[in-house]
């Protein structure tokens, strides 16, 4: 093997990304055509990235393409008592969601906006278009495997609840999941009727400390219903307007305060 | 930003599954830097979106490796098996030894590794996301090739040791 080079790993790495000046890659290819072993590296780098672009490109899927679309209506199952699925971000088992607001990022939303529930309405319309498009996963977990969740779910945003049913409303409960809302955890149910429309649950921690009575707010195309209970707050989120929104906002706060 | 937010995200779902390989773990992560982009949307200063979503995806996955690593995970409420996900590599082996030798890498050069590779990322660029010099990037980056050679490539047994230099 030639030693008459001084061609490093970080210079044959920088040579294979073409991050090299002219001069340097110039030496590099010098090197590579007196020295097999050199050039048997590089090709081995070469294959393997190739061989991970392979393994991680089939899953750079969604985006605009996941338009909402009808759901295989038989895989929705309504049971008698349909529990709050989710699923946890898997950070946060140790810290809470607490550690998220130290992610050394641009802070969140001001504290003051936090004073009126303004944000819980910005906060469930955007994940419900967040996750409203997605075909392929838009719950963690599916309406018919709550069972090892719900003790789980109860721990995470401090409040064991059971998920409406809507069936008389025509709604089906597709699945859940847990989010950071405000940086606590928080629960989305989706639901979803026969024709393929979309509603989405928020229910949160409450930062403040009053209740409110339904109030109804409109944004991006999304219409949204939000109150208060005590340390809870819900949204409810939907494309659909504000007539049948409010007939499932009156079943689902009716749910809420008997359970 | 909603709908710039959305044009990122098959990459940003694959720079997920780079990092963190088992499928519940990159859903999550995915959803976290999504979920964490919106609430600081206000925050933005406009500036390259997709670094942006980048910095804090690779962040995320720091910090929860570390979160992880005080606490238990949540392997144990299972996957979400009725998700459906791509095959991602016809060939089971390569994918396990593949999955299997980039759990060996650091978490700081396993991000350099896939802001390069899979996606494309320039050394500035990544240097910018990783919050570290271009040196410290292509130092990082010749490491996790290295030890990625040696664990993989089969008739090169001599080069597990790691040595920066070969006789």
């Amino acid at each position: 093997m030639s030693e008459r080079h001084d061609i490093g790993e970080e210079e044959l790495s920088a040579y294979l990304d073409g991050a090299l000046d002219p001069a340097r890659a110039t030496a590099v290819e010098a090197a590579l055509a007196a020295d097999p072993a050199l050039a048997q590296k590089l090709a081995g780098w070469r294959s393997r990235d190739a061989a991970l672009r392979a393994l991680f490109a089939p899953y750079a899927t969604g985006g605009n393409a996941d338009l909402p679309q009808k759901r295989r209506h038989a895989r929705l199952r309504s049971t008698a008592i349909a529990y709050a699925a989710g699923i946890a971000i898997a950070f946060f088992a140790g810290g809470g969601g607490d550690y998220f607001l130290r992610a050394n990022l641009d802070p969140p939303p001001a504290a003051a906006d936090r004073a009126s529930d303004a944000w819980l309405a910005q906060t469930a319309r955007e994940v419900f278009l967040t996750y409203v498009r997605e075909v392929r996963h838009p719950v963690e977990v599916g309406a018919d495997e709550h069972d090892h969740l719900v003790g789980w779910l109860g721990n995470r945003i401090e409040k064991t609840f059971t998920a409406p049913e809507l069936d008389g409303l025509g709604f089906a409960l597709v699945g859940g999941r847990l989010l950071p809302v405000g940086g606590a955890p928080g629960a989305m149910l989706m639901y979803e009727n026969a024709q393929g429309d979309r509603m989405t649950i928020l229910i949160a921690r409450n930062p403040g400390a009053r209740d409110t009575a339904f109030q109804f707010s409109q944004g991006d195309g999304v219409n949204t219903m939000r109150w208060v209970d005590g340390p809870i707050a819900y949204a409810i989120s939907a494309f659909f307007d504000r007539p049948a929104l409010e007939a499932v906002s009156r079943a689902i706060y009716r749910h809420f305060q008997e359970s | 930003m909603r709908e710039a937010l959305i044009a990122h995200l098959p990459a940003l779902r694959r720079y997920a599954y780079g990092l963190a390989g088992a499928r519940a773990d990159a859903e999550d992560l995915l959803q976290a830097t999504v979920l964490r982009a919106l609430e600081a949307a206000p925050g933005w200063r406009r500036e390259n979106l997709r670094a942006w979503l980048y910095t804090i995806m690779t962040n995320l996955y720091r910090n929860g490796l570390r979160a992880n690593a005080r606490g238990p995970g949540l392997e144990a409420i299972g996957e979400a098996d009725h998700v459906a996900a791509p095959l991602a590599n016809p060939d089971p082996l390569l994918r396990s030894r593949l999955n299997t030798a980039l759990a060996t890498l650091n978490p700081e050069m396993r991000a350099v590794l896939m802001l390069v590779v899979l996606e494309g990322c320039s050394y500035a660029e990544v240097a910018q996301i990783a919050g570290v010099p271009v040196g410290t990037v292509m130092s990082r980056l010749s490491r996790a090739r290295t030890q990625l050679s040696g664990l993989l490539q089969d008739e090169a047994v001599v080069y597990l040791n790691r040595g920066e230099k070969r006789p």
